[in-house]
């Protein structure tokens, strides 16, 4: 626990030390906007008909929210093995590496929620957005968000803890993907049937569903329509639990095969 | 003299493309990555664009979008970042101890990134084209390189500009550069027609060179492309003044941001 | 014309000092804190074909005054020259002939090989790639590193990747070259290489000169003909090792082993050596047997105190004459040693 926590600090640290508190708590509001900014513009001006503005606007921001705690999560590792130096040393230390990794994951998605609601206080009333609230289902949702992003992240570390620091092009294309697949800028069912069953296993689709449908209580697309709140809920919890735990034993194994290989403390730019 | 300066700033040029692009080929993974990317790249704006219904004409333009994305990434994070993360690596003071400019070795970054990024940005196109029957007309097909390539110098100019204040400003600039790529991504057109944001917002826009590139690589590759922003000749005449004015600005930030930092110890100042 | 003036420059250059540093300051200053006197007015000069070093505990000042140098800091107040070029207003000319090599650096780039690495930093000086490879070639086996040269950056060990960054600085051909604590953290045995081969270096041309920085006593010792002792920003000795030594004091110390010796006989002793002679009884920690410790007035004296202990019955083991050590000569201009003073100084920080 003590680990978990000291991680966290660190992450805060890392996350607001650059400049004034003040102008840190603006850049935390200001940050999300770039996720969904070319949905407001694309669906407020070219699709209005759709009426897809809520759907996509939920989507993306919630999408931003576990995205974010991902990338950085993974990007950690390169962070501190090249850039601070830090890693053989998070490695010598009792915590185990993938408590590190959750404590950087827990403030990322702390800080991405921060942003989130502060951005969602003003989205709501000035765009009109749907907003029925069911609070269980919402807070699950978030604390399965924390569970699949910071899975996703670990997943993600356990290659990077093996690869160069600029060669992020495999999880750009993984992130890539399953931005495609997720549904949250578009209703997977624009996808042929069989790309569409693909949508509907992944968590991450589930889980933008779910936080989507926690917040505004509507269902916006005919997306995973057929699955009532509490099976989604069940289903994104499972998902949820399966990404944490593979990410838990990939971070574990990939830990092993950067130390049998002599990879902790290299340095690989160019 | 100006001979062996100009050698010196081949030279350089061409051991920093060197490294990033043979760097890359170690680690050869990125050649799946990068088709991949450009697949969902595609497949992404696609199915987009298709939930909105805003019809086929609009899919060329934004295949474009889609292929110039991924250099604009290159700028910030390739080039403009680098010099700061030389300086992390401790590499800063000897590029500035050798007799090479500091440009040099961005031109030399530009390159190399340039290369690397093209493998994206031609999946781009290539999987717009094949999968998704995007329609290209190749009439200017010749012009329309010209253009891309002015298009990239300018851009990569901008680069130089950027790097000098990442340079100066450390980590304040690299959340900077976090905060503006998408915002600028839509304010230079990438996903629809710029002249969409009215004349006010466009003619900031065009500070960013991808503004004029896209709308003229539209006009010239997409025969039913509008609203238009300016003719693209006078796209093209204003993408060479910007490559000119971004270039000198860019030295010029650099010359003036080195001295800067030689007066307040800042050239090896590490995890700023 | 321009050939002439550049000719012109040259010779210049050729006469002129390698460096010269005229009443140098740095002052750092930070936001919410106090600004910090890094140099005090500094000053010295080195000509060419010397090993020049500049010696002092961390913090003392040497690697800013090694930044100035190099161009990469400006000097708060006074003037600074490499090759008769102001390091401020020139320094494009003065990164034409110098190079940097600081330990402990792990600059460069990991996924490049070592020859790799070293032609790239070679093309940064303009040099012609068969020029280069030729140089890179030589040097790799001079300090035993061309059967690795086509190992990448980051499998190196830290004393294989320090001979790599002084073959960088070498290659290059420099004047002046800048060591910065060159040996930091290296073994013994690649730091006997890269000493070796910076001395045999520096004499191979008349026209080079190295400044080097270092907190081993020993290296300023066995490399340079002239130190520079710095402390607080300032320097308070500048001279060649065995002057800074001399001047510490005329007496000779020695260390004697015995096989016995009564411990109430010392003072006897010592008068029977001869005036102003000190001399306390320790144990020798190896053999654990007496150990005489000898402070004397006069090299001479020693005779005497021979004489005395066979007197005494004592049979002599073991001497040695203790040489004044840089270590002293800092320890009597600052007076506290280095380890003292770097602990004063964090305390401080």
């Amino acid at each position: 626990m003590r680990g978990f926590l000291a991680s966290m600090y660190v992450g805060l640290q890392i996350e607001s030390n650059w400049t004034r508190k003040w102008v840190w708590v603006l850049y935390l509001v200001a940050y999300p906007v770039g996720s969904f900014l070319s949905v407001l513009v694309l669906y407020g001006v070219f699709g209005r008909q759709s009426g897809l503005l809520p759907f996509a606007l939920y989507g993306s921001v919630f999408y931003y929210s576990i995205s974010m705690v991902a990338f950085d999560t993974a990007m950690s590792v390169h962070d501190d093995r090249e850039h601070y130096q830090t890693l053989k040393y998070i490695f010598l230390s009792s915590t185990s590496y993938g408590t590190y990794l959750c404590g950087r994951a827990a403030t990322r998605y702390l800080i991405a929620l921060a942003g989130i609601v502060a951005n969602l206080c003003w989205m709501v009333p000035v765009l009109h957005l749907p907003f029925a609230p069911n609070w269980a289902a919402l807070f699950l949702g978030c604390a399965l968000g924390f569970l699949i992003g910071a899975g996703l992240g670990m997943v993600m570390a356990s290659l990077f803890l093996l690869t160069a620091r600029l060669d992020t092009d495999v999880v750009e294309a993984l992130f890539g993907g399953m931005f495609v697949m997720s549904g949250a800028l578009f209703p997977p069912t624009a996808f042929p049937p069989l790309l569409e069953r693909i949508a509907e296993t992944i968590p991450v689709s589930g889980f933008i569903e779910l936080v989507r449908r926690g917040i505004s209580g509507v269902q916006f697309t005919g997306f995973l329509a057929s699955v009532p709140l509490e099976s989604l809920m069940l289903r994104v919890a499972l998902g949820a639990g399966a990404v944490f735990v593979l990410g838990v034993v990939l971070v574990g194994l990939g830990s092993r095969q950067a130390q049998r290989k002599g990879y902790v403390d290299m340095t690989t730019a160019f | 003299m100006k001979k062996k300066r100009a050698l010196l700033f081949l030279r350089t040029l061409t051991a920093r493309a060197y490294v990033r692009v043979f760097g890359q080929m170690r680690e050869a993974t990125w050649i799946v990555a990068s088709i991949l990317g450009g697949f969902f790249t595609m497949a992404t704006y696609m199915y987009l664009y298709r939930s909105i219904g805003t019809g086929a004409d609009f899919t060329g333009i934004v295949v474009l979008g889609g292929f110039m994305a991924p250099f604009f990434a290159n700028v910030l994070w390739g080039v403009a970042m680098q010099l700061y993360w030389e300086k992390e690596m401790g590499n800063l003071e000897l590029m500035l101890v050798s007799p090479a400019p500091l440009s040099a070795f961005l031109v030399g970054l530009s390159v190399g990134g340039a290369m690397h990024t093209m493998l994206r940005a031609l999946a781009v196109l290539v999987f717009g084209v094949t999968v998704f029957k995007v329609h290209f007309v190749t009439v200017h097909l010749g012009v329309a390189v010209l253009v891309f390539l002015v298009t990239l110098w300018a851009m990569y100019g901008l680069g130089i500009v950027f790097s000098s204040l990442f340079l100066y400003h450390g980590r304040d600039a690299w959340r900077t550069a976090d905060l503006i790529m998408e915002p600028v991504n839509v304010l230079s057109g990438n996903y629809f027609p710029v002249r969409y944001l009215g004349m006010g917002l466009a003619s900031v826009a065009i500070l960013v060179p991808t503004t004029l590139g896209l709308d003229a690589l539209r006009q010239l590759l997409v025969p039913s492309f509008g609203p238009v922003l300016l003719g693209w000749r006078v796209e093209v005449l204003i993408l060479v003044g910007l490559a000119f004015v971004w270039s000198i600005v860019g030295v010029w930030a650099l010359e003036a941001v080195e001295y800067k930092a030689r007066r307040d110890a800042r050239l090896t100042l590490r995890w700023q | 014309m321009a050939g002439l003036q550049s000719l012109r420059a040259t010779e210049v250059v050729c006469m002129d000092n390698a460096i010269t540093v005229d009443q140098v300051t740095r002052v750092f200053t930070r936001r919410g804190s106090e600004p910090f006197h890094a140099l005090r007015g500094v000053s010295f000069e080195v000509p060419y074909g010397e090993i020049f070093g500049l010696l002092g505990p961390n913090g003392a000042g040497k690697t800013t005054t090694i930044r100035i140098l190099a161009t990469l800091l400006l000097p708060t107040s006074g003037r600074a020259t490499v090759a008769g070029l102001d390091v401020e207003r020139e320094f494009a000319a003065v990164r034409r002939l110098i190079s940097l090599v600081s330990g402990g650096e792990t600059s460069g780039y990991g996924i490049l090989t070592v020859e790799e690495q070293l032609w790239m930093f070679s093309q940064f000086y303009g040099m012609q790639t068969r020029e280069a490879r030729q140089k890179i070639e030589a040097y790799l086996k001079l300090v035993g590193m061309w059967d690795s040269r086509r190992l990448q950056m980051n499998r190196l060990s830290t004393g294989m990747r320090q001979k790599v960054n002084l073959v960088r600085g070498l290659v290059t051909n420099p004047r002046v070259l800048f060591l910065d604590e060159p040996t930091l953290g290296v073994d013994v045995e690649a730091s006997v290489v890269i000493r070796h081969i910076v001395r045999d270096w520096v004499a191979a041309e008349p026209d080079r000169c190295v400044i080097l920085t270092t907190h081993y006593m020993a290296e300023a010792d066995e490399l340079c003909s002239r130190v520079a002792i710095v402390n607080h920003g300032l320097v308070l000795a500048n001279a060649a090792p065995s002057q800074l030594k001399q001047g510490l004091d005329a007496k000779a110390h020695y260390e004697i082993t015995l096989d016995r010796l009564d411990k109430t006989r010392v003072q006897q002793l010592a008068a029977r050596t001869g005036p102003g002679s000190d001399l306390t009884l320790t144990t020798d920690k190896v053999t654990n047997k007496p150990m005489l410790i000898a402070h004397l007035q006069h090299e001479g004296d020693i005779g005497a105190l021979i004489a005395a202990l066979s007197a005494e019955g004592s049979t002599l083991e073991y001497m040695r004459k203790l040489e004044p050590s840089l270590e002293d000569a800092f320890l009597k201009l600052v007076g506290r040693t280095f380890e003292d003073e770097e602990e004063a100084s964090s305390a401080v920080s």
